[in-house]
């Protein structure tokens, strides 16, 4: 699967939640790319924004898209890693907000 | 005559069982040389300097997967910043988790990118607001 068409999946599965993908195309096929290459060294498409355990329970609650998207949409209007946004925010290629880490430190390595 | 065969016999057969006895006694300690860890090892270098973070350069905590550290190795390549970066993925067992636990003596969250200024400061995250602050402005930090 190339990035390419990684991203058109996941636009139609976000779309479905009433989530778009990142304005920035770069920036979103580098996210595929990462999330391709995690599946490649984990064998899941875990978050490219944390560091995976590479155990696929451990990393359950990481593997994109992870569960704590909805409420970091709801308060930051983007998942942790930018990737997935509201739609108030579908059309804003410079949308980067800080989004604080919600998951437990205690849950990873 | 026979009384000499029986113990040459004798002797023959405790000696086979001395060197089977040792030969698997070898084998445990043979294992125990080979590394526990498996999976990729990054550089030894980096990971010593990323364990004990004492440089003049600000050293940067990423992972090669992560947008947030690209950019921020962007914008830092972009104003001639000289840093060291270590990439936490490219270890495996103990040292990724040994790596991990240091991020989080400076970042309690042990989020990506982590930036240790020389002189104690720690920028979390892609700031270009504090990066320019501390590394470009203050040009006695930017090697």
């Amino acid at each position: 699967m190339t990035p390419e068409q990684l991203l058109d999946c996941l636009s139609k599965s976000a779309a479905a939640k009433g989530y778009y993908l990142h304005a920035d195309r770069e920036h979103c096929l580098g996210t595929a790319e990462s999330l391709l290459a995690n599946k490649e060294r984990y064998g899941y498409m875990c978050c490219p924004c944390r560091l995976a355990c590479a155990d696929r329970q451990q990393d359950s609650d990481i593997i994109c898209p992870c569960v704590y998207r909805d409420a970091d949409i709801a308060e930051y209007g983007a998942c942790f890693c930018s990737f997935y946004v509201s739609e108030e925010h579908k059309d804003d290629p410079d949308f980067f907000p800080d989004v604080e880490e919600r998951r437990d430190p205690s849950r990873g390595l | 005559m026979n009384s000499s065969i029986a113990i040459i016999a004798a002797i023959a057969v405790i000696a086979v069982i001395a060197v089977l006895f040792l030969r698997k006694k070898n084998t445990p300690a043979q294992d125990k040389e080979k590394p526990e860890e498996k999976g990729p090892q990054g550089d030894p270098e980096l990971y010593a300097l990323g364990m004990n973070p004492i440089s003049e350069k600000p050293i940067m905590y990423a992972l090669t997967t992560c947008q947030h550290c690209k950019n921020t190795r962007k914008f830092l390549d972009a104003n001639n910043v000289d840093y060291t970066v270590i990439y936490l993925d490219e270890y495996s067992g103990s040292q990724r988790s040994d790596l991990m636990e240091k991020v989080r003596t400076y970042n309690p969250r042990g989020t990506f990118p982590t930036i240790l200024v020389p002189g104690g400061k720690v920028i979390v995250g892609f700031r270009k607001q504090l990066m320019q602050e501390a590394l470009i402005h203050d040009s006695g930090t930017t090697a």
